[in-house]
């Protein structure tokens, strides 16, 4: 297990090094100029040549990556340039956001799509399974940017459910920043009221985001169950008069949840990365627009180091699964895989 | 397992009976919410910030030697500065301060303030330092006389107008020099120390009706009142400027009264926003003027017939009613309405007749191949595809080339464009702003990034940037605006409206053509 892990964090360690050489590579080499988008289009060229050689864009690439390296290795990922802040400050600052979310609406994904998926698999073809069927269609193939808009008309401005997009009433005070997660940080202050203020806020986006995730899982579960509870030794369970319900939960149920953790692991990496989307909507300030801004002006070290992070976020999240495989089926052994 | 399920279950209509109850948030009498797109903000130092937003709530919190008011943007008035002495030579210009400022942090306003931010203006040199390095002003060129008199040399005689106008924009805010050399550090950029950028960047040291609370970057902006401002001491206790990019999201809190104001809708927002009875709408015309430049030494371009022609050949109409809803107006001068020397005069209107004679006069009956640039923001995209349309109606087939800004705006300095679909913004409030970079190819703007080098249009404007006459200084910039439509390497297609959607319990408010003349103290909430 120790080795398998030790192995685990190198490869980790080069990916992230390939990852870095070849976004700052592909920064650099496309035809557009970043130095031209943060001068704005009314700068004079000088006022650009100026701004290029302030932030060391004059210089040969060798000469820029090996600065950017030597940043790197020394913890420092730079400046961005849309904030003027260093990109660690940045990525402390708008991750926790999106990791909140990311994790609430993968919560909500698991523990309605599960059922739902298992729900639909025993009851093949009934009124239930052609719900599930539609509530995924719907996750799957709804624009978010739709699914949002159309959530925000029904539930807050309509029938007045929910606040208004944002993470926190904005008369509320945040309570100290330890974590950046809002609920975590008033639950730690014990502030009910921001606490629960910040739930009421966080309901609407999390649910468009896990619906999207919660379409995938179902669909896996529902197919999943479908060839397990086909296997003789279910069939062999129920002869030996187990328990409908233990016959599905223990013996189908387990077994069926190992393609659905590979989707869930995705799932999760991709809600990780921040959806532009879902944030632009409900004015989220998490890392998904942050990034999105980076890419849109090649903010180069905001790109490489989300882009780091992102890969960062994968890899760890891969390595959850790969564990849980274990976990789930014995036969499955890490230092095979 | 029946235990987890229990558990989930009650979870689950926990959270169902905190939320369903939301009422909305209450006690907002004293706070004006304002729901825009902020983003943009990279910093809040006046000697950094040039963005839209930036600028706007910097020159809420900082004061300059002279102002515009409220409503009115032709010309500013005395702010910092109660009165002033020009040389004979029009070059030393000598300014007395009001002895009653104060700033934030108790500390008294002095020449000694203004001298150290004009300083650190020139020294940090970053994007707004022209409006100032422009007439010359350089570390020693400003100095304090005595405590509350300030004498800046400029390196030639200016207009009088333009440079009053400079002294108003956001760069020429006062910054407590005290508090700023408090957090100066050493930085990469800035090896000899940054004058406080840094800190100043997310923090402030004005003097201003308002007090810079917070900013935190995509969520919102929240500013304080200065009850003691020597002149404007604001009517609400605290304005908050909430980060809100969709505007689709924005009518939403507008409508439901979750925030007071929500800034630049888009026009098919405004027609559904006009049914309730709850809002009004606030428009002013934009300071911005949207155009087509034309690359006069590509082909066919060069032929100042074929670029009548276009200019004939484009539906103005259909396009400011079909894309811009109907707000916005013709334009055909370089002087947008709300400057003075703004004329209405119609040069060019739809005209396929003319256009197809022009065409081919010009030796081009059955038209040409061209490309155009446009961005890829709304309204670009829509409005290139209507200037192609419209181009086709005369033989011209044009090639779009959507591009992101880092790819648009390189291409169009290196004047490899064929036409380009772009706007102008002012960079400060005097037609100047504008006048130079359209027909001064020697200012290396848009004039010279369309290849268009006329000398008499380049020394016509620099003669009018030194006539301290303003009647002869706008006369000479309509004269000139006659040359660039009749001649010019343009099409000028619009000037648009700023439209607001504003809650009828909100008085005092009026609509400026840009962010930063907009004034948020006289506004009152009942």
């Amino acid at each position: 297990m120790l080795q398998y892990l030790i192995r685990r964090v190198v490869t980790l360690a080069i990916t992230l090094i390939g990852i870095m050489v070849v976004t700052f590579f592909i920064s650099l080499v496309i035809p557009a100029d970043p130095l031209s988008s943060i001068a704005g289009p009314q700068a004079p060229q000088e006022t650009v040549d100026r701004l290029r050689k302030l932030y060391g864009f004059d210089q040969p690439i060798y000469i820029q990556f090996g600065r950017y390296a030597n940043r790197l290795a020394h913890g420092d990922l730079g400046t961005s340039f849309q904030t003027g802040r260093p990109v660690l400050e940045d990525i402390a600052k708008y991750f926790p956001a999106t990791f909140e979310l990311a994790t609430i609406a993968l919560f909500f994904s698991i523990i309605v799509g599960i059922p739902l998926g298992v729900l639909s698999a025993v009851y093949r073809n009934s009124p239930i399974d052609h719900f599930s069927r539609v509530l995924s269609l719907i996750g799957v193939s709804m624009p978010v940017f739709w699914l949002g808009l159309v959530f925000l008309l029904i539930f807050y401005f309509k029938l007045g459910w929910f606040p208004e997009p944002g993470r926190l009433d904005i008369m509320l005070i945040e309570p100290e920043r330890l974590t950046g997660m809002l609920l975590v940080d008033s639950l730690i202050a014990l502030d009910w009221e921001v606490f629960f203020d910040a739930l009421k806020h966080m309901f609407l986006p999390a649910f468009v985001l896990g619906l999207y995730g919660l379409a995938g899982i179902a669909r896996i579960v529902r197919s999943s169950m479908l060839d397990v509870l086909s296997q003789e030794y279910i069939k062999t369970a129920r002869i030996k008069g187990a328990r409908e319900f233990i016959v599905l939960t223990r013996h189908a149920l387990r077994n069926a949840l190992i393609p659905a953790v590979t989707i869930i692991g995705l799932t999760y990496g991709g809600l990780l990365e921040g959806s532009v989307l879902t944030e632009t909507i409900f004015s989220w300030p998490g890392l998904g627009r942050y990034l999105g801004t980076a890419f849109l002006t090649l903010d180069l070290n905001a790109v490489v180091g989300g882009t780091m992070l992102v890969a960062l976020t994968f890899c760890l999240v891969n390595l959850v699964v790969d564990l849980l495989y274990a976990f789930l089926d014995p036969k499955i052994t890490l230092a095979r895989s | 397992m029946k235990t987890s399920l229990g558990k989930l279950v009650a979870f689950t209509a926990l959270v169902l009976v905190l939320v369903i109850p939301y009422a909305g948030a209450a006690g907002r009498s004293d706070v004006l919410v304002v729901g825009m797109a902020t983003s943009d903000i990279i910093s809040l130092d006046p000697a950094k910030a040039f963005e839209f937003s930036g600028v706007g709530i910097e020159a809420q919190i900082y004061d300059r030697l002279l102002d515009f008011p409220e409503d009115r943007f032709d010309k500013p008035e005395f702010s910092l500065a109660e009165s002033f002495n020009v040389s004979e030579d029009g070059k030393t210009w000598t300014f007395k301060l009001r002895e009653d400022v104060k700033f934030h942090s108790g500390n008294q306003l002095t020449a000694e303030d203004v001298v150290y931010s004009f300083k650190r203006v020139v020294y940090l040199n970053d994007q707004p330092a022209f409006i100032l390095t422009q007439f010359g002003i350089a570390e020693d060129s400003i100095r304090a006389v005595d405590k509350y008199t300030v004498e800046i040399k400029l390196d030639n005689k200016y207009a009088s107008g333009i440079f009053f106008s400079c002294l108003a924009a956001g760069v020429a805010s006062v910054v407590d020099a005290k508090v700023a050399q408090q957090h100066e550090q050493k930085t990469d950029k800035y090896p000899d120390g940054d004058r406080g950028l840094t800190w100043l960047s997310r923090n402030s040291a004005g003097s201003g009706p308002w007090i810079l609370r917070k900013w935190e970057k995509n969520e919102s902006v929240i500013l304080d009142a200065n009850p003691k401002h020597f002149m404007h001491p604001p009517k609400l206790k605290r304005v908050i400027i909430k980060e809100i990019v969709e505007a689709t999201s924005r009518r939403l809190q507008v409508e439901k009264g979750d925030i007071d104001i929500a800034w630049q809708m888009f026009p098919d927002q405004i027609k559904s926003l006009m049914k309730n009875a709850d809002l009004r709408i606030e428009s002013s015309p934009a300071m911005v003027i949207w155009y087509l430049g034309i690359n006069v030494t590509k082909g066919p371009l060069a032929d100042n017939r074929v670029r009548t022609a276009i200019r004939h050949a484009i539906d103005y109409n259909g396009i400011i009613d079909s894309i811009m809803g109907g707000a916005a107006s013709p334009i055909n001068t370089f002087i947008p309405e709300g400057f003075a020397g703004y004329e209405d005069k119609v040069y060019y209107k739809e005209d396929l007749d003319k256009a197809r004679k022009l065409m081919a006069d010009a030796g081009f009956p059955d038209g040409f191949e061209i490309e155009m640039d446009h961005g890829d923001q709304t309204p670009s995209p829509e409005l290139a595809q209507a200037l192609q349309n419209s181009l086709a109606r005369i033989g011209i087939t044009v090639k779009l080339n959507k591009l992101i800004s880092s790819q648009l705006w390189p291409k169009y300095r290196a004047q490899k464009h064929d036409l380009i679909l772009a706007r102008w913004g002012p960079d400060y409030v005097d037609p100047h702003t504008n006048a130079q970079p359209f027909a001064d190819y020697k200012a290396k703007v848009l004039s010279w990034r369309n290849v268009y080098y006329n000398d008499e249009t380049s020394a016509m404007i620099q003669k009018a940037g030194q006539e301290m006459d303003n009647d002869k200084r706008i006369a000479i910039y309509k004269e000139v605006n006659q040359i660039i439509q009749t001649e010019g390497p343009y099409a000028m297609l619009f000037q648009p409206k700023y439209e607001h959607a504003v809650r009828n319990n909100i008085d005092n408010f009026t609509a400026a053509p840009t962010f930063d003349l907009w004034k948020l103290y006289p506004i009152t909430k009942k």
